[in-house]
């Protein structure tokens, strides 16, 4: 025994080998296993932008953007166009060299929120579904990824801003009609003494009154709404559980009356069949645009998909509470509101002073807020950037014209009067204007601090997830060619939807949200060239991201006028101490087939007026410097440029 | 505490566990070690390293053999050493039935991979050989081991039981008058255990293959080769196909696993008075083919043109992988009746990383299991006494898959380190108290709270027993067993939501069971 112990002691048996063994597998351990980050870590909180005019805002749907993690692929279906695809937010961070390259600096996000996994076939890879405020949609990544992505973001400088939704829930209750405890398509009617009539339980037709409840004895009452358990699919009550109360729901039924305003006015006895059979637009109906604006602000969404009852004031804390709390999580920079027009206003006075408030807790003192209305009408769209509502809208109104303009050869004037009804000037009556002229308390703010007014914010776009692609009507290269100049040099916030460099072309939704891998992340396209150039154009010229804009030619001919397709436009920064003023000059030919002049001077005008002195040499920044395109400012600062069609230059100063 | 320190804790109180064991070495009498001791279960179940040999089924607890016997310097060959003629039977088995104060089964309350094996479920071996042997020494033996599985006819009233086959392989002995044994056929293929955590924490294959074994005075070595095909779309697809009446089913893709392993083992008996040792190296290589796709080009186009679009993960190509397994053990015995010292460490990568049944989760873009490891340091001792006995295991291991994740569930360190102490009251009865503390430490969030979580269990056990001798291995053995479990809020997190366990903190067990192993390949 003495003799076993000395050796011991000796280090030949157990002692020595034991502690060598263990510093070899500690050595291991600590150089091999052992990272001292930590996945509670927030990064970024603090705020990054400088005036969010200065962004490049580009739209990721994640489930098609790119597929970084198989291990999240759950439920995936590569080429089914209603199936979750693969893409993540993995993905995402390993391409982040890509738009890098694009020059894009800020990105939206679809929304990250847990969803209803399918619907009648149809998977939640979207994210406006939503089930779980409070829990991160696993099909694209957990936190600590989200977290990552938007750390891995800023620390490029880039932004990201994250797609929520107030509106509605996903289709997490039926409304039991007939009282029988399941949802059912209920047929009634003999279709001889009783006309035929079809239910569905899950997406019953709007009814004012509230669904109601009814069997073959007759009406019985508001119909019961039940919840749904089927965790397969994720289909169960809302999370937090104060959202799975049956009071938090307006249980109207679903919106009826898009492309059949008049009618269903008059089915609803607000207006008179003479007032339907006539030309009016039935938004200058005050009875018929009170019951258009009531079913869209209080019925489901349709799909089935629950309206909130955001009037409540509880509901209105609920909101702010769960999605300040993903600013404080995860650190975005902004938010992008879906469906904001399904809201009323009210809510919107509410909840957005509520995420500054808390958002600025947080850090995030810049923190972006623009909301979704879909709808040509510009009033309308601009009525959300009220005081103490949102800090800016897609300007759908803005979109359609464009669309009308390139697309179908309309006069640019539409245009420049779209942006009277915005832009102040002094002429302009204030009573006029569409777009909030006062900056939001605690809102967005430019590089100095001070307040930026909505009608400075506006998000411009071509196309996004809801609309046919750009090409998918008009698959003319040159048309988005020089609809992407006009995007990307006008004044507001431009907003490229992704795979637009890539020159997809896909119609209506699905068919719009391609998978981008399929392009290889080609970079060497002619489109992505082209958007890479206006992209970095407006990043390194102040005058095209922050600059007043001016329109100095815009024409109300159409065809082969003069001037037909010709939309010209300054972009001046003012003076400021030292610096003098600087300008650029846009001017876009927008035409289709007909070369077009700067002047009107065939029908009696004159050339197009700058505000350039005379003899400025000016030079056009696009492209390959081509000494065509020096230009010489005539007397009282007149410039006369003929462009092609669908041609694009911007000036500067040689 | 991070997980450095956790990992530092871990190996100290491996290394703290180890020493007085050793040093309480001198003065017991008794035989020796217990290093095999281990007991089966699925997918474990112990067959020696040298199993196969006659030992093995002659064997038993209790009934003066030493266990140090397993691993005893191989002897020759030849009558006495061959296999013995004609049917052997064995078996190992466990049964019981609990309560958790509530009206159901006592259950366990574990979040690691390896917990007290005090409240598992049922289970039960039967070994049944048939040997062979020729004047001129060559013996061979036939051993089938049907297993059961919980739970069982008497207590679910369902006529089917769960049955797997743990064994079915021959065994050739005394091949040239060598050292050399050569085995074939479908066999549980294991090294030491660690009992308490019914584990075997080196080498633990289940394979169809053969293999061969070397002994050679105080060297041996092992080596085998084996195949497995999964019953999954991870190594086999299948897919219906029109026929003149009905349909026919053709293969798209299948793919075996191949397994290699080699153990070299060094015995030292004793270099000291009441001290033997042992040194094992292991390693172990997996490889698994391209999963090529087995139809013919019209399949596609069949498809394609009627416009239907076949599941996508069917015909997905897999591409080609592997992995392997490193590791090392060292042993102690001789200081004490059934005392021992076991070391254990392993390092797995790839493929190998999710042991040989394992379907690769966390797996990188290219849908391989490159960048996958795990690392296991684990340890497990004995010492007793006539009045008393302590046995003491703990481990630690790394588990990180082959994603990129940095901060993922999935990623973690887990441990355990349970003590269990005896005392002898008299021959037949005794006293048995256990104490375990398990923990989880992943570099992921924790969904309920956003924090990383550090979940928790400790389990305390008072175990009353009957049993045919003094001693901590002594079976078989009835025993009463309660155990109460703490779990701290992360470990009851990991429980599903709705789940009323989330809600409880302690957690009662309270069965009455009875263990034994009887003539056992798995427990000698």
């Amino acid at each position: 025994m003495k003799r076993t112990t000395t050796r011991l002691r000796n280090g030949h048996g157990f002692g020595r080998a034991g502690r060598m063994l263990a510093i070899t597998l500690l050595m291991a351990a600590a150089a091999g296993c052992f990272d001292a980050s930590r996945a509670e870590d927030v990064p970024g909180l603090q705020a990054v932008v400088q005036d969010w005019r200065d962004e490049i805002v580009y739209q990721v749907l994640v489930d098609r953007f790119a597929n970084g993690d198989r291990n999240n692929d759950f439920n995936v279906v590569p080429h089914s166009p209603a199936a979750y695809h693969g893409g993540d937010w993995q993905g995402l961070i390993d391409r982040l060299d890509y738009l890098d390259e694009l020059g894009v600096t800020a990105l939206w996000i679809s929304p990250v929120v847990k969803n209803v996994e399918e619907d009648a076939g149809v998977a939640g890879y979207h994210g406006y579904w939503t089930q779980d405020f409070t829990q991160p949609n696993l099909h694209f990544g957990d936190l600590a990824k989200l977290r990552e992505l938007v750390g891995k973001a800023h620390e490029r400088g880039m932004k990201v801003i994250l797609d929520i939704v107030t509106n509605h829930v996903g289709q997490l209750f039926y409304y039991d009609i007939n009282r029988n405890g399941q949802p059912d398509e209920l047929v009634m009617g003999s279709g001889t003494a009783s006309p035929i009539t079809r239910t569905t339980e899950w997406d019953p037709d709007f009814d004012e009154d509230g669904i109601q409840a009814f069997t073959s004895l007759g009406y019985s009452g508001p119909a019961p709404i039940n919840w749904v358990w089927q965790p397969e699919i994720n289909r169960v009550p809302p999370w937090p559980p104060e959202f799975a109360n049956d009071e938090w729901y307006n249980r109207m039924g679903r919106v009826t009356v898009w492309g059949r305003e008049k009618q269903a006015c008059f089915d609803a006895g607000r207006i008179t069949a003479e007032q339907r059979d006539s030309g009016e637009w039935w938004g200058a109906m005050p009875a018929c645009w009170d019951y258009v604006r009531m079913q869209e602000v209080l019925g489901d969404f349709p799909g089935g998909l629950k309206d909130v009852r955001t009037e409540l004031p509880e509901v209105r804390d609920a909101m702010i509470d769960v999605y300040a709390a993903w600013v404080e999580r995860v650190g975005f920079d902004g938010f992008r509101i879906d469906t904001i027009k399904h809201v009323e206003h009210e809510f919107w006075a509410d909840f957005c002073p509520g995420i500054r408030q808390r958002a600025a807790a947080a850090g995030k003192d810049n923190f972006l807020m623009f909301g979704e209305a879909f709808d040509g009408n510009d009033n309308l769209i601009g009525s959300f950037t009220a005081p103490g509502m949102l800090d800016s809208v897609f300007y759908f109104s803005q979109k359609f014209v464009i669309d009308d303009i390139v697309k179908n050869g309309a006069p640019t004037r539409r245009i420049e009067d779209l942006w009277k009804s915005r832009i102040p000037t002094p002429e302009s009556d204030p009573r006029t204007l569409n777009y909030g002229t006062t900056p939001q308390p605690g809102g967005v703010t430019a590089a100095d601090g001070t307040g930026l007014p909505p009608w400075r914010l506006t998000v411009n776009f071509l196309d996004n997830h809801d609309l046919p692609r750009f090409m998918y009507e008009w698959d003319d290269p040159a048309a988005l060619k020089v609809a992407l100049a006009l995007l990307l040099t006008m004044d507001g916030i431009p907003c490229i939807y992704y795979g637009t460099e890539q020159d997809f072309a896909g119609g209506n939704d699905p068919a719009n949200r391609e998978d981008l891998w399929d392009t290889g992340y080609a970079t060497d396209g002619a489109t992505f060239a082209w958007i890479r150039q206006l992209n970095y154009l407006r990043r390194d010229h102040e005058p095209l991201r922050r600059g007043d804009m001016k329109v100095v030619w815009s024409s109300t001919n159409t065809g082969n006028a003069q001037d037909a397709g010709i939309l010209a436009y300054e972009r001046t920064v003012p003076a400021t101490g030292g610096s003098p003023a600087r300008t650029l000059l846009v001017v876009l030919n927008l035409s289709a087939t007909n070369t077009a002049t700067t002047s009107a001077d065939e029908s009696g005008g004159g050339d197009m007026v700058t505000s350039f002195a005379q003899g400025t040499k000016l030079v056009n920044l696009l492209d390959e410097p081509d000494p065509t395109d020096d230009v010489t400012v005539g007397q009282g600062g007149t410039v006369r440029l003929t462009l092609g069609p669908r041609t694009a230059k911007v000036f500067a100063v040689r | 505490m991070s997980l450095f320190n956790r990992w530092i804790a871990t190996v100290c109180v491996l290394a703290v566990m180890a020493m007085p064991t050793m040093a309480a070495r001198a003065g017991q009498a008794g035989p020796a070690d217990g290093a095999t001791e281990s007991d089966g279960d699925v997918p474990p179940a112990v067959v020696p390293e040298d199993s196969g040999s006659d030992e093995s089924v002659r064997r038993k607890k209790g009934d003066g053999a030493s266990p140090d016997d397993e691993v005893k310097p191989p002897k020759k060959p030849g009558a006495a050493d061959g296999f013995p003629k004609g049917f052997q039977f064995g078996t190992y088995g466990r049964v019981g039935f609990s309560s958790d104060f509530a009206g159901a089964p006592g259950n366990a309350t574990n979040i690691v991979t390896h917990g007290s094996r005090l409240m598992e479920g049922s289970y039960v071996e039967l070994d049944l050989g048939y040997g062979i042997r020729t004047a001129s020494g060559f013996a061979m033996r036939l051993l089938i081991t049907p297993a059961f599985l919980d739970e069982f006819f008497h207590f679910d009233g369902k006529a089917s039981d769960s049955i797997v086959l743990r064994n079915l392989y021959v065994e050739a002995s005394g091949i040239f008058k060598t050292d050399l044994k050569i085995w074939v056929g479908s066999r549980m293929y294991r090294g030491d255990d660690i009992y308490l955590l019914d584990w075997w924490p080196l080498d633990s294959l289940n394979t169809l293959g053969g293999g061969l074994s070397w002994d050679h005075k105080s060297w041996q070595v092992l080596a085998h080769v084996g195949v497995n095909r999964l019953d999954d779309q991870f190594q086999l697809r299948r897919f219906q196909v029109p026929a003149t009446y009905g349909s026919d089913t053709i293969t798209l893709m299948e793919r075996q696993r191949m397994i290699a392993s080699a153990k070299v083992s060094w015995l030292g008996r004793d270099l000291a008075p009441k001290l033997s040792m042992k040194v094992s190296l292991y390693g172990e290589f997996h490889w698994l083919p391209k999963g090529k796709l087995r139809y013919d080009s019209e399949f596609l186009d069949y498809f394609k043109e009627f416009g239907i679009a076949p599941d996508p993960e069917l015909v997905s190509e897999m591409p080609a992988d592997n992995g392997g397994v490193v590791g090392a053990q060292i042993g102690f015995w001789g200081f004490g009746k059934d005392s021992h010292v076991n070391i254990f460490a392993r390092y797995a990568w790839g493929l190998a990383a999710y042991g040989e049944w394992g379907i690769p989760w966390g797996v990188a873009l290219d849908r391989t299991a490159s960048g996958a490891k795990e690392f296991v340091l684990a340890a497990s001792s004995n010492w007793e006494n006539r009045h008393f006995g302590i046995m003491a295991a703990a481990y630690g291991r790394l588990f990180v898959d082959a994603d990129s994740n940095r901060y993922d569930l999935d990623d973690y360190w887990e441990g355990t380190e349970d003590v269990r102490a005896t005392w002898f009251a008299t021959d037949h009865f005794h006293v048995g108290a256990e104490l375990s503390h398990q923990w989880k430490a992943s570099r992921g969030l924790d969904p309920t709270d956003d924090k990383v979580g550090r979940p928790h269990v400790v389990q305390m056990s008072l175990m009353p027993s009957l049993n045919l001798e003094r001693g901590m291995y002594q079976r078989p053995q009835i025993r009463l067993v309660y155990t109460a479990s703490w779990s701290n809020d992360d470990a009851r997190s990991l429980l599903p939501q709705f789940d009323e366990r989330r809600g409880q903190e302690w957690q009662h067990y309270l069965g009455v069971q009875v263990e034994w192993w009887l003539n056992s390949s798995s427990y000698q």
